[in-house]
């Protein structure tokens, strides 16, 4: 999976992931994660304009990183959704109550 | 409950074909879920509709949707004040009725699979004679929205504490007092010949309604999907939503994590969907549970911890009452189970939890232990960990799904 890191400040990360976050790769995405995390960023921003699907592994991911980051009093945010799979799955699993969503 | 279970399989998954009725009728009691209680409301409502539905003489599809709109026209309304409101006075009010119709409409149309429930439970309130919020009225108004709105009003004018038959005349009359104005005066005519009939309200009485819903619902048999079931499942979790948000948040939580977990164990998409369903699913019992004691900010009595504890208990009951679920129901009910057998409420052990049952009890542990609760705030994940490996070493959870767990961390 590629991606694109871009750092806004020493608060702030936005990573864009490009394609499907799946078994291939969520574990990429967790290193990657991980690393930012220990980067003491308190905003993590994943930009979602080009993901097309996640599955449940990368979305299990996405919220034991939430909750890492939430521990530090940081936030985690997706932003850009534009697939309406992604979309309708988060609403359907009630997850943008639990991570935060922004249009 | 399952007699052979075989602990080192995940479980099975749904049937691909299912009772609408069945799965309606779980719908209904968990809005029917009062404190301490199940009350039969919607069911009630259901029969009368049904019973008009025939003497009317529709086509089956036709009441097949009215009956399974009627079972769960009140999805607009959670709260147990309203419900009290909305069930005891004759005379609802314009604004609750307004919000709850469209709400419940709303709602429905997450039900993807059944697009003609919406509009139905939309109109349920609707006056005939035009008196309502968008000023609809007459024929314009659906037919089984018209029936419902008969029915829902007939059952709340029943009083379950004296004599069925002595309130008929009352009831009859105040029916007749609103043809026209509230009420369709066709459909209040073709009431009117049913109410002749002791047998209709002794089957309210005696609550054999359950066993006529049961044969009507025999009708009711379609293909139902994994996604038609999580769109119920994520209905659920929003009627849970709105008695209690952390609730919601926290069968969130366990869903992804178990689907997660199901995935790095190697299972098929379709396994991991289900057990997310489950997830979904897993508290739906806590609706039972009064609110206060559930958002209570203080560590719960002995007693109050009793009322909790049923309500695995209920999710089971519920879930186990819908042919072809697969093991949804256990892995949804057995979350409190633990392998050796000092969970609750069916005190159950290891060599009856399934593969999928342990993932769940997993899932729950972490997922509360890393979540705030009215009384604690959330345990760092490393803490949670501890408690979890303690307890695994306890033989309560199973090993390799708390490793597959840590190794996702």
């Amino acid at each position: 999976m590629e991606s694109k890191t871009d750092v806004i400040n020493s608060e702030q990360v936005v990573i864009s992931p490009v394609g499907n976050i799946d078994f291939s790769n969520s574990q990429d995405l967790k290193d990657k994660l991980l690393e930012l995390f220990k980067k003491d960023y308190k905003k993590v921003i994943l930009d979602f304009s080009e993901v097309e699907s996640i599955d449940s592994s990368g979305l299990g991911k996405l919220l034991l990183f939430h909750k890492k980051l939430k521990e530090k009093e940081g936030k985690l945010i997706i932003r850009n959704v534009e697939s309406d799979y992604i979309k309708n799955m988060f609403e359907m699993i009630h997850l943008n109550k639990v991570i935060t969503i922004e249009e | 409950m399952q007699t052979k279970i075989e602990v080192n399989k995940l479980g099975n998954l749904p049937d691909s074909k299912m009772r609408l009725s069945e799965l309606f009728i779980t719908l209904s009691s968990a809005l029917d879920m009062d404190n301490y209680e199940i009350l039969d409301h919607s069911r009630r409502v259901a029969y009368i509709a049904l019973e008009i539905a025939e003497m009317l003489e529709l086509e089956k599809e036709e009441i097949n949707q009215l009956v399974l709109a009627a079972l769960i026209h009140d999805l607009g309304i959670v709260d147990t004040e309203k419900k009290e409101k909305a069930q005891n006075l004759f005379q609802i009010e314009l604004g609750l009725a307004e919000s709850h119709c469209r709400l419940g409409a709303e709602l429905t149309e997450k039900l993807n699979f059944m697009p003609q429930l919406a509009d139905i439970i939309y109109f349920h309130h609707h006056n005939w004679s035009g008196s309502n919020f968008d000023r609809v009225q007459g024929n314009a108004i659906p037919l089984a929205s018209r029936i419902i709105h008969l029915s829902d009003r007939i059952e709340a004018l029943i009083d379950s504490e004296s004599f069925i038959l002595n309130q008929v005349d009352h009831i009859m009359e105040t029916i007749k007092s609103r043809s026209g104005s509230w009420f369709d005066p066709e459909l209040v005519k073709i009431f009117s010949v049913i109410a002749e009939k002791e047998s209709f309200w002794l089957n309210l009485k005696v609550k054999e309604y359950n066993s006529i819903l049961e044969k009507w619902g025999r009708r009711t048999r379609v293909k139902i999907n994994l996604s038609d079931l999580e769109s119920i499942a994520s209905i659920v979790a929003h009627l849970i939503d709105r008695v209690s948000p952390f609730t919601s948040r926290h069968s969130t939580g366990v869903a992804t994590i178990a689907a997660m977990i199901t995935h790095e164990l190697g299972y098929s998409y379709q396994q991991q969907r289900a057990i997310r369903i489950a997830g979904l699913f897993h508290d739906l019992g806590k609706l039972i549970v009064p609110a206060e004691i559930i958002e209570k900010e203080a560590e719960l009595t002995a007693a109050e911890f009793k009322v909790v504890k049923q309500h695995t208990f209920y999710t089971y009951r519920l879930l186990n009452k819908i042919q072809g679920l697969g093991s949804i129901p256990e892995w949804a009910a057995f979350h409190h189970e633990r392998l050796d057998g000092t969970g609750y409420p069916f005190r159950i052990s290891g060599d009856q939890l399934n593969t999928g049952s342990r993932i769940m009890a997993v899932s729950d542990v972490f997922q509360a232990l890393t979540e705030d609760r009215p009384y604690r705030p959330a345990f760092s994940i490393d803490k949670a960990l501890g408690i979890i490996d303690s307890m695994e070493q306890e033989a309560k959870l199973d090993a390799e799904i708390v490793a597959v767990l840590k190794n996702a961390i």
